[in-house]
């Protein structure tokens, strides 16, 4: 019954059946259907783990491409950290470099594994700066180069029961660190700072990756990473607390977060 | 016979809203809630595994993308995520070009019965899984065939050594009844458990 080809379908490039105007009756047909399935119900009926999961993978991307605004937090010190990500995207300053033509839609695709043959028209525009939880998606799903560390928390008491990873593409030089837990600053005292070690430099002044802030309240927080200057081999990554505004070189006297080799 | 699955229980709060608002935290609770009614109907209508586990990721995709359209007041979000389920597999099924005939009735029934707005949902599943239970055998079987297990009219008719009218009447009447004690208030529970119409 397969066709040839079905398998590398693309929902990208077909759209869902597009509903009647009016559903009633189809809703019927759902409502039976439903209750059928129901009471036919049997142990075969649970979902495949491997199809769960990529389920949930790919909806929660979708989800986050739909509602771009959502968990971002902006590199820089120009930007509120109370601010929503759709005011802050339109700051410059935690932009990526590169306007890269993404779109969540395009990555749930991806996250597929099937043929990608051109970019949804009807999700996000493709001209919008992906947010840094795109970017990351993008990054993990079609960049070979990158790679993906795992934070430990240090002993910090802002750092208690953080966790979160850093992926970073050393080819295109963007990076996206995932956070959660880690306590909120108060941006007008202090601010968290990454700092990227290169095995090319000298170990004693780390590439400046950016300073950014965890918004109070927020649950998991993407953070894009905003290297200076090129990072040839990254060996390790490392997140430490600053006064307000950054620093150019750090004591590090408070490292709250490292990923490394 | 187990009943796993979930059919709106008056203590679970609806998911789409929360996945069209952007939580996408409910997004794992959708896939854990509706994945077993999905893939039941997708593993029943699919040809082979590999056909249901590209079906079943199609599915969501567009359960995602359509989670905004869920309306409580029109339905059950279970009846809602059968719906979209059925609309992709026949669209696939489409694509495979089967000849399909599934909805007789759009020409013929009365469709503008809407459910009130504030009827608790899972007193509706109850109702539909009551409807069902009171039609008579030949309506119900035909319907479940093609509702369930996605046959064709004409499979039904070969499966089941029926003429293709029949089973079409079969499936209209089925239906239209059920329409019925699904808009009414009650379910006659004294209804004949299907006296006539034999296969």
């Amino acid at each position: 019954m397969n066709i040839p080809g079905d398998s590398m379908y693309d929902p990208s490039n077909s759209p869902p059946p597009q509903p009647p105007a009016d559903e009633t009756h189809e809703l019927l047909l759902g409502e039976l259907t439903a209750a059928l399935a129901a009471e036919a119900s049997s142990p075969l009926d649970t979902l495949p783990a491997s199809a769960s999961a990529r389920a949930m993978h790919v909806g929660e991307a979708m989800v986050r491409a739909q509602h771009a605004s959502g968990g971002v937090t902006p590199v820089g010190g120009s930007v509120s950290a109370t601010e929503d990500g759709a005011t802050a995207a339109q700051h410059a300053k935690w932009r990526v470099r590169t306007v890269v033509a993404w779109s969540g839609w395009l990555a749930a695709a991806a996250l597929l594994a099937f043929a990608v043959r051109a970019p949804r028209t009807d999700g996000a525009p493709l001209s919008e700066i992906p947010t840094a939880a795109m970017l990351r998606d993008s990054l993990v799903l079609a960049d070979r180069s990158s790679m993906r560390l795992a934070f430990t928390a240090g002993d910090d008491v802002t750092a208690i029961g953080a966790e979160g990873d850093v992926v970073w593409s050393a080819r295109t030089q963007r990076g996206v660190m995932r956070i959660v837990g880690l306590a909120p600053n108060d941006r007008a005292k202090w601010q968290y700072q990454l700092w990227i070690f290169d095995k090319q430099r000298d170990q004693r002044f780390p590439v400046d990756g950016g300073v950014f802030d965890i918004p109070s309240g927020s649950r998991e927080v993407f953070v894009p990473i905003d290297a200076r200057v090129p990072v040839d081999n990254a060996t390790l990554f490392a997140v430490t607390i600053e006064p307000a505004g950054g620093v150019v070189v750090s004591a590090r006297e408070r490292v709250v977060l490292t990923a490394g080799f | 016979m187990t009943t796993t699955q979930s059919t709106d229980t008056a203590g679970d709060a609806p998911l789409l809203p929360r996945v069209a608002a952007g939580d996408e935290f409910a997004v794992r609770d959708v896939v854990s809630r509706y994945g077993p009614l999905i893939w039941s109907l997708v593993r029943r209508w699919s040809p082979d595994t590999s056909d249901a586990e590209d079906a079943v990721q199609d599915v969501f995709v567009d359960l995602w993308r359509s989670a905004a359209r869920f309306d409580s007041t029109r339905s059950t979000e279970a009846g809602f995520v059968a719906m979209v389920t059925r609309r992709r597999l026949i669209d696939r099924l489409r694509k495979r070009q089967r000849a399909i005939e599934f909805e007789p009735l759009s020409e013929n029934v009365d469709v503008a019965v809407e459910q009130e707005p504030d009827i608790d949902r899972g007193v509706r599943t109850h109702r539909a899984l009551e409807a069902l239970r009171t039609l008579p055998p030949a309506q119900r079987i035909m319907l479940e065939l093609s509702l369930l297990h996605g046959r064709t009219h004409d499979e039904i008719a070969r499966e089941t050594n029926t003429p293709l009218g029949t089973v079409k009447s079969h499936i209209r009447r089925g239906l239209q009844r059920a329409r019925d004690l699904l808009a009414s208030n009650t379910i006659d529970e004294s209804a004949p458990d299907g006296s006539g119409d034999p296969l």
